[in-house]
């Protein structure tokens, strides 16, 4: 792997806004092209590719931010190659039989890559619910399960006094989502 | 304390911070502790609404960002877009000047015939008495009155009227090309025109011209239509260069 890839990967995990923003240009700036390419190439329109490329990088990002993620390629390789699971995904839901034409050497992951955009659409019409949570709730919520972080960076980050205290804030935060979903929580399968 | 622990312990599950062996310990415990299964079930779903959200959020950002940096993109490709701009509007104008030239000669037969065309109004020659009873009167009377059936009728019945003036003759020609006997009518006109009269040739030539422009005759009227143009004594001449021009068949 590159050592700018080495350096992008850490900025996408650096849970700084404006260096994951820098990551983010620069992955739109080398990589966006080849995969229009590919979806254009692929019965998709324009539009299609920015859908698949910005669900491409939440993918990335998340699947970066999980404890001991690792890729064994560079990283526009990996990029290609989640963008070519979102976009056999969406046409497959469409088409069951739908192959993809390419030419372009490229690798081939499992489906696991893409989970976090099966929970994402799963969950879609009731993800709302988290508005109803004050800011800070919502803020340790989304660091610690989407932005994978820990509760002492939590911590850290937030300036709480200590990581008990974060702890016992993420369990008031969760019970208090629960009692907003309610009834929701039965209709959804678990998705484990 | 026991539940905090589940809590955390169903976290850590949840987000993949448990080494291998506590995973599998983990998932043995699943097997068998139902109330574990169902807090863990209840708590991937509460984590599945917080990820959902998190992406939601992060796609609206990417959406931005995608914004600013494709437009940025595009802008920097070209510093001098605006250069090109103005460019293709000036070729834009000139394409359109040209189809508008092209348009002109290509316009329809029909469209040009009508721009054109006026009915010939006879010079000299005059009812006398419109209570006149002469074949003559009557038929400049028709021909007067738009009634060119009737013009047609009378010549037919009285063809040595043809005889009598040249402009009986004109006025046939064009009663025929009014009642779309175009044929007969530019037969007419060149007859008239081949009497080579000092003051109906040129009548005569405008009028077939113009019928055979309507005909799609286009390479046959154009040396009518110059021959008119040479001569400067036609009333027709300004017309004639004019309808050249826009045929683009100067000669």
């Amino acid at each position: 792997m590159a050592k700018i890839d080495g350096e992008l990967i850490e900025l996408l995990k650096s849970g700084d806004v404006a260096k994951q923003d820098v990551a983010f240009k620069h992955l739109y700036e080398h990589s966006f092209k080849a995969i229009k390419t590919m979806v254009e190439n692929n019965f998709g329109s324009g539009m299609d590719a920015s859908d698949v490329f910005q669900e491409t990088m939440v993918a990335v990002y998340h699947n970066f931010n999980k404890p001991g993620y690792e890729i064994n390629c560079g990283l526009k390789t990996y990029v290609y190659a989640v963008a070519k699971n979102v976009w056999l995904k969406k046409q497959r839901k469409k088409k069951p039989e739908f192959q993809l034409k390419e030419n372009h050497n490229s690798i081939t992951l499992t489906e696991s890559h893409i989970e976090v955009l099966e929970e994402k659409e799963k969950y879609d019409s009731i993800h709302g619910l988290l508005d109803s949570l004050e800011e800070e709730c919502k803020s340790i919520l989304v660091q610690f399960y989407f932005d994978g972080k820990s509760i002492k960076e939590i911590t850290n980050k937030l300036k709480i006094k200590s990581e008990s205290v974060t702890k016992n804030k993420k369990s008031r935060c969760l019970k208090k989502l629960k009692e907003l979903a309610g009834d929701f929580l039965n209709i959804f399968g678990t998705n484990r | 304390m026991e539940g905090q622990d589940n809590h955390d312990l169903i976290d850590n599950f949840l987000t993949g911070r448990l080494t291998p062996a506590e995973k599998e310990a983990f998932e043995a415990s699943l097997k068998t502790n139902e109330m574990l299964r169902q807090e863990t079930e209840t708590q991937a779903r509460l984590k599945g609404i917080v990820v959902s959200y998190g992406a939601a959020q992060l796609k609206k950002r990417l959406q931005k960002i995608e914004a600013e940096t494709m437009h940025k993109k595009e802008k920097s490709k070209n510093p001098f877009w605006w250069l090109y701009l103005i460019i293709g509007l000036i070729m834009a104008g000139l394409a359109w000047w040209v189809l508008q030239n092209d348009s002109a000669s290509a316009e329809s037969p029909d469209a040009i015939y009508a721009a054109y065309y006026k009915p010939f109004t006879p010079i000299g020659l005059s009812t006398r008495d419109n209570t006149s009873e002469t074949a003559s009167a009557e038929i400049l009377n028709a021909y007067l009155q738009k009634d060119y059936p009737a013009v047609i009728e009378g010549i037919n019945e009285h063809s040595s009227i043809l005889e009598e003036n040249i402009q009986f003759q004109l006025i046939h020609a064009i009663a025929l090309l009014e009642t779309k006997a175009t044929d007969k009518g530019i037969q007419e006109l060149e007859a008239v025109a081949q009497k080579k009269d000092p003051y109906f040739t040129d009548d005569a030539q405008w009028y077939q011209a113009l019928a055979l422009l309507k005909s799609g005759k286009k390479t046959e009227a154009l040396p009518l239509l110059t021959s008119v143009t040479d001569n400067a004594e036609s009333e027709y001449q300004q017309q004639a260069k004019k309808l050249l021009d826009r045929l683009g068949g100067k000669q």
